[in-house]
């Protein structure tokens, strides 16, 4: 066996020793964890909170109003978030169809929320297209992350806006 | 000569390979706000903070009981101790006490640990949930009693939790893999009256009218694949009318959608599993999943969802 041989054959060796450990690294830092928006809870009594029947997205039920609905919609938050990996980003998904627009702010606090750190989003739209919002955010390491927004009424016309679902660390 | 060390040092580093690979934990747990608690029973006012996601009763007069759901491993392991806090802020003459219960998947076994926070002041503290010993493919969930505010309107707060019982899997399941109490289900629409067991479980309890439909979220963390033969739900029917589920994949536009599907209407009072794997799931989508619930039946037998796990492949 010459020389160029036994280099290629320990490449192989080697591509299938540390294969397993690179995809599993692999897939911890590219971890997003994604929830339907029907993990949010209503903060206050503004508004109703309502979930649609089919894909678990969240609305407010309160017709043409000044009576916006928060929600806080919480992360089951990564003990270790990945850091500076920006295909990991925090987002949003939403459908805007009121003419006030979907505020969002995602805030990552300590576990006993002394410590916050957040990052605010606005929705763009008043259509029937599906869109996302995408924050920037160092999370507190060992600490938790949750959204918290607020939803408009339906429209005049009827129409309602939605958080569809949302994906952090 | 130190070309075939090398070679003998790449060989036994195959050999060894898979242990450094400690992640085969299955990595489920993490640290949840105090939001994802839900109201159990009717006494007290259960509110969510304006800023941190903590919880708290509003109530002046009425102690609140609420079930927070977690993400469990289910290995069978142990909760680590110095990993498994619920963090709190006890403002008020009364204490806040919290069982962190262990379900078997049938919730006909139980493992729990109690604790009573601390203070009466503005100190943020934490319980230690450590050491709870679990069960392979159970449920984990913190039932927790927070008291009124008291006579100067100061309140406390639940404010998050983790409780860590991940390590090397011990089922055979894939990475990502997790199971929730039914208690993490919510109420779609006005039919149906929610009704959650101290074991964890949800009902419907009503006696009269439609079948009550709830959304169960879960995470996901993987992009595109099926769903594993891991992924099922564990239920009880005890009513003549059927319970079914249905596992639903959404792309992120709520557009493209798969789905798998169960119904039960065996009426008996066995604790049964019905797989939800082969659910094709959408690169960058949702994975949650739908039940209807009957009415108690005119015994006021009920039944009830106990909980269920996502297996991505």
């Amino acid at each position: 066996m010459n020389k160029r041989a036994l280099i290629i054959i320990e490449a192989i060796v080697l591509g299938a020793a540390l294969a397993p450990a690179l995809a599993i690294a692999s897939q911890i830092v590219s971890d997003k964890r994604r929830m339907t928006g029907s993990a949010c809870a209503q903060v206050s009594t503004a508004g109703f909170l309502r979930i649609t029947h089919d894909d678990g997205a969240i609305f407010n039920d309160v017709v043409n109003g000044n009576f916006p609905l928060t929600v806080d919609c919480p992360v089951i938050s990564n003990v270790t978030p990945p850091s500076g990996d920006i295909s990991a980003a925090p987002e949003l998904w939403y459908l805007d169809h009121s003419t006030s627009a979907i505020s969002c702010v995602l805030r990552s606090d300590s576990n006993d929320s002394i410590i916050s750190v957040e990052n605010s989003a606005t929705s763009t739209g008043d259509d029937g297209n599906y869109r996302k919002m995408t924050f920037t955010l160092t999370p507190l390491s060992g600490g938790y992350q949750h959204f918290r927004c607020t939803i408009p009424t339906r429209d005049a016309a009827g129409n309602a806006s939605y958080i569809i679902g949302y994906r952090s660390w | 000569m130190k070309r075939s060390f090398s070679t003998a040092a790449l060989l036994v580093a195959l050999a060894v390979g898979p242990t450094p690979a400690r992640a085969v934990m299955t990595d489920a747990n993490g640290t949840i706000a105090g939001s994802l608690c839900q109201k159990v029973g009717l006494p007290g006012t259960l509110r969510v903070t304006a800023d941190d996601g903590a919880v708290y009763n509003h109530s002046s007069s009425a102690v609140l009981t609420i079930d927070c759901p977690i993400a469990s491993a289910g290995q069978g392991s142990k909760t680590l101790s110095g990993f498994s806090n619920l963090w709190y802020l006890d403002q008020s003459t009364s204490s806040i006490s919290c069982t962190l219960r262990a379900e078997d998947a049938g919730t006909t076994a139980v493992n729990q640990l109690s604790r009573s926070s601390t203070g009466d002041d503005n100190g943020y503290r934490s319980l230690d949930f450590g050491n709870v010993q679990g069960f392979a493919g159970g449920q984990m969930h913190l039932r927790c009693t927070i008291p009124p505010r008291d006579a100067a309107g100061n309140a406390s707060f639940v404010i998050s939790y983790i409780i860590r019982d991940d390590g090397p899997d011990a089922t055979g399941h894939k990475l990502g893999y997790h199971t929730f109490p039914g208690t993490n289900c919510r109420r779609i629409g006005s039919d149906g009256s929610v009704g959650f067991t101290t074991d964890g479980t949800i009902f419907n309890d009503l006696s009269g009218g439609n079948r009550m439909h709830v959304d169960c979220p879960m995470f996901t963390t993987r992009n595109g694949g099926s769903t594993g033969p891991g992924t099922v739900v564990w239920y009880l029917d005890d009513s003549p009318e059927q319970l079914s589920c249905m596992l639903r994949a959404e792309d992120a536009g709520s557009v493209l959608i798969n789905s798998v599907s169960f119904n039960s209407s065996v009426n008996d009072n066995i604790y049964r599993s019905a797989s939800l794997s082969g659910l094709a799931t959408f690169n960058g989508g949702f994975v949650h999943m739908h039940c209807w619930l009957p009415v108690r039946d005119s015994g006021g037998l009920a039944s009830y969802v106990v909980g269920y796990a996502i297996e991505p492949l």
